[in-house]
């Protein structure tokens, strides 16, 4: 239930991540109280991040309670238990309960997935833009939930309004929904397939076995479960004598063992073993037990985490030079007709200390206003799938804007005041003269000029003659341009620009 | 519709069993009102075009109203009361668009956007004089949300009443402009040819291509389609949009004028304060008037010239009934 409230707040935040930004709670949030997001990060970045803060508190509020994270605020653990209250509904009249088989050592996996996100942040290398759930669903919603729901009631308004030939009160609806609820056009994002996939993958692997991901896989749930072991809220069971197995069956993580005892680590939390408990026999508590149980799961712990570290220890290194050869590849093809290389959001690090410093959350590109920010295909190498990047056919960088750093939790990129950002140069324009109206034809047109939003125009005017014609010919100063790419958005000619933005190096 | 036909045809030759009539009665009770509403559209998709709004003659107290003054909501008022009143062109139960300029995202000092006082004004005297409806919108130029709260205009229209929306894609209709014309079938916004009464409000500021943008040029706010294109041609273009759209009243706004760097500006020292309003019913006369405030001949200006030339109004100030009033 908490979970349902906790996805909600979360959608909702994500909901609102777009201009003018007005929420109370910055999308990045949830990002900062990550602790593995965060450590793994810093580490692969050798930067002290902000949100190690928040992490910090957030493992010593496990360290104290437990993996209530996990159960109660990770949005991906409540996709995951809906999934499986989905599957429990369908499958009830088939009367097919199935004994969860879970041998324990197949929980170290996800002390694996850990330990390798570690070894290889160590070489420099973030994987936690992969393997983070949070960015996980966060990337997922952004890129598909939210485009498909708020898209399809806008459309489904527009085709109501243009059948009923737009009735005032209808109209007006509509319009007070634009304004808050939807987005005034709808954002679309490039190769949120394979986004969504990973996502429905989760959701898949957990149809065979309750929260699979959260048991087996979830780095940030094992960065939990190492302070989580030691929580000082423990589950006492000392009252019950029947151990009738009801909390067995009905715990998620299947934490719990046939003597009744619990492996701490595991258990997040949801309490379902309390609220559930035919006896009411069970509770949580601070205070410490006479018994030990627990001796033989910390047994088993230690051996788990040297398998874990061990096969970390094998699995990193091929995972980080696969990575750093892929960094290593050397210039890419350009991604569109003109450009040189890849221009991106401004205030962004240099580019080879963005893509490990970036983890792919999606918030920058769900605030942009103009839509202009869409990911990399996982086709432009591991290295920078799913990075942001200006496609400047689509949008353009609003001059009055610097949303995409405020949301940034990493700070890939950087948050910079608008007097700052608006001198940023993120590439520079540059004419196409077989293509550019004036230029090519000898006809007025420096619709670029008109749209440039520097002050003093970076995009200028000279009389010139072309093929006899007396003509206005537009040039860009480049030292004033700052890349924005209004110019290549709004330049009339179909379907190549007589203006592009490319990235210029700078000596 | 075939099926509502068919049921007419049953019924009239009179040899249906009962089962097929009540058949074919419950078919046409539930299609009318569907295919009543599904027909509309497509029946305008099928006549094809958006009609050029009609010509209205409006007799005015004097061609062209200037007034000078430190309030832009009282300028305003003062102009349109000069002009003969707002009762004369906004009738009880009228719904009035008013399209200022909303093109960019600039604060009102910038001189970017018509002033968000002049704005208002004129909603409340629309009010005033009994419209039932005032629209306001502008296809923006920068994006569409940052233009309307920058610009000051969302907060001042909905404080005057006045109805404020954002561009909806699929009114945008193919124009029916005349034969010949390098508009062609430009797709125009249905809410402004679908009203009473149309009035321009656009700021006279600096534009590198047509040297100024006025009224005239404003009136590319109710176009959709790539419009970039419309500046290829852009005097003939502009001459024949502002046929098309015939505005009841051009008010320009020159309480701040963008004197470079337009058509966005964002320099405050490209801006002069003129605390003028320009109002009157022939959007040529109020263009070149409203030219000379920049101490350019109005000849100069492409769009005047040739809106001069097409018969559209008139760019003669000396020859014109023009009254200037200082408050």
């Amino acid at each position: 239930m908490a979970q349902i409230v906790s996805v909600f707040v979360l959608a909702y935040i994500l909901w609102n991540t777009r201009y003018p930004l007005s929420g109370y709670v910055n999308p990045e949030f949830y990002f900062l109280i990550d602790p593995f997001a965060m450590v793994v990060t810093s580490m692969a970045e050798r930067v002290l991040l902000p949100g190690l803060a928040y992490a910090a508190v957030l493992l010593f509020i496990t360290f104290i309670v437990g993996r209530g994270f996990c159960g109660w605020i990770c949005p991906l653990g409540a996709l995951l238990d809906f999934t499986s209250f989905c599957k429990s509904l369908v499958m009830k009249p088939f009367k097919k309960r199935e004994k969860e088989k879970d041998p324990l050592p197949l929980r170290y996996g996800k002390y694996l997935l850990l330990g390798s996100a570690v070894i290889a942040a160590l070489a420099g290398v973030q994987l936690a833009w992969f393997l983070d759930p949070i960015t996980i669903f966060v990337r997922a919603f952004s890129f598909t939930i939210h485009p498909l729901v708020s898209g399809s009631i806008d459309r489904g308004f527009t085709a109501l309004l243009a059948a009923t030939n737009y009735p005032g009160q209808l109209e007006a609806a509509y319009d007070y929904l634009r304004e808050g609820f939807l987005s005034l056009s709808t954002p679309v994002f490039n190769h949120a397939g394979s986004i969504l996939a990973i996502l429905l993958a989760i959701l898949a692997i957990s149809l065979a076995k309750r929260r699979f991901w959260c048991r087996h896989l979830c780095p940030l749930g094992a960065a939990l479960a190492l302070p989580a072991r030691a929580s000082l809220l423990r589950r006492d069971v000392s009252r019950c004598e029947k151990n009738c197995g009801v909390c067995r069956n009905l715990c998620r993580m299947n934490a719990i063992k046939t003597d009744n005892s619990y492996l701490r680590e595991e258990c997040v939390l949801c309490l379902d073993c309390v609220a559930f408990c035919p006896n009411d026999k069970t509770t949580f508590t601070f205070k410490r037990q006479r018994s030990a149980p627990e001796q033989s799961g910390d047994a088993l712990m230690t051996r788990g985490s040297f398998i874990a570290m061990a096969g970390a220890a094998l699995a990193a290194p091929p995972a980080a030079a696969a990575f750093a050869a892929e960094k290593a590849k050397g210039p890419r093809k350009p991604p569109r007709p003109g450009t040189l290389s890849l221009i991106r959001p401004p205030g962004a690090l240099p580019e080879e200390e963005f893509i490990q410093r970036c983890i792919r959350c999606g918030n920058c590109m769900k605030v942009c206003p103009t839509n202009v920010l869409q990911p990399l295909p996982l086709s432009d190498g591991l290295a920078r799938a799913w990075s942001p990047v200006l496609d400047t056919r689509r949008g353009y960088c609003e001059y009055r804007c610097s949303l995409c750093g405020r949301v940034c939790p990493t700070d890939a990129i950087e948050e910079l005041p608008l007097e700052r950002k608006q001198k940023v140069q993120i590439g520079t324009a540059v004419f196409d003269k077989r293509i550019c109206i004036p230029h090519a034809k000898g006809d007025n047109c420096i619709v670029c000029e008109e749209h440039c939003p520097v002050p003093e125009k970076a995009i200028r005017v000279k009389e010139g003659t072309v093929k006899g014609k007396k003509v206005m010919l537009p040039y860009v100063v480049a030292d004033l341009c700052i890349g924005c790419a209004i110019c290549e958005l709004k330049c009339p000619t179909r379907p190549d620009k007589g203006i592009v933005v490319v990235k210029v190096r700078k000596a | 519709m075939k099926k509502f036909r068919s049921f007419l045809a049953i019924s009239g030759r009179g040899r249906t069993s009962r089962k097929e009539f009540l058949r074919s009665m419950a078919a046409a009770a539930a299609s009318v009102p569907l295919i009543n509403a599904l027909l509309r559209p497509a029946e305008a998709r099928a006549a094809g075009k958006l009609a050029p709004r009609p010509k209205r003659a409006v007799k005015t107290l004097c061609d062209l109203a200037v007034v000078r003054g430190e309030s832009p909501a009282v300028i305003t008022r003062k102009a349109v009361e000069a002009v003969g009143g707002m009762a004369r062109f906004v009738k009880p139960g009228y719904t009035v668009v008013i399209k200022p300029n909303i093109g960019w995202d600039r604060e009102p000092k910038y001189a970017a956007n018509t002033n968000p006082d002049v704005v208002a004004a004129l909603i409340r005297l629309c009010y005033d004089a009994g419209a039932k409806k005032v629209k306001v919108f502008d296809n923006t130029c920068n994006s569409a949300a940052m233009c309307y709260v920058n610009s000051g205009i969302a907060e001042a229209v909905k404080k005057a009443g006045g109805h404020i929306s954002h561009i909806n894609k699929e009114k945008f209709i193919p124009g029916q402009f005349p034969e010949g014309s390098p508009m062609k079938s430009w797709p125009i916004y249905r809410d402004a040819v679908e009203c009473d009464c149309f009035i321009n409000v656009p700021v006279a500021k600096h534009h590198g291509l047509s040297r100024l943008t006025l009224s005239m040029k404003n009136l590319m706010g109710v176009c959709g389609g790539n419009r970039g294109e419309i500046h290829w041609n852009i005097d003939t273009k502009l001459t024949d949009l502002t046929r098309f759209i015939r505005p009841d009243l051009t008010v320009i706004d020159a309480y701040r004028i963008l004197l470079r760097n337009g058509p966005s500006g964002g320099n405050l020292k490209d801006v002069k304060a003129t605390k003028t309003v320009i109002a009157g019913t022939d959007p040529v006369l109020a263009d070149a008037y409203a030219a000379t405030l920049f101490g350019v001949t109005p000849g100069d200006i492409g769009y005047i010239r040739n809106g001069a030339e097409a018969g559209l109004g008139t760019m003669n100030i000396a020859g014109a009934n023009i009254r200037k009033i200082t408050v």
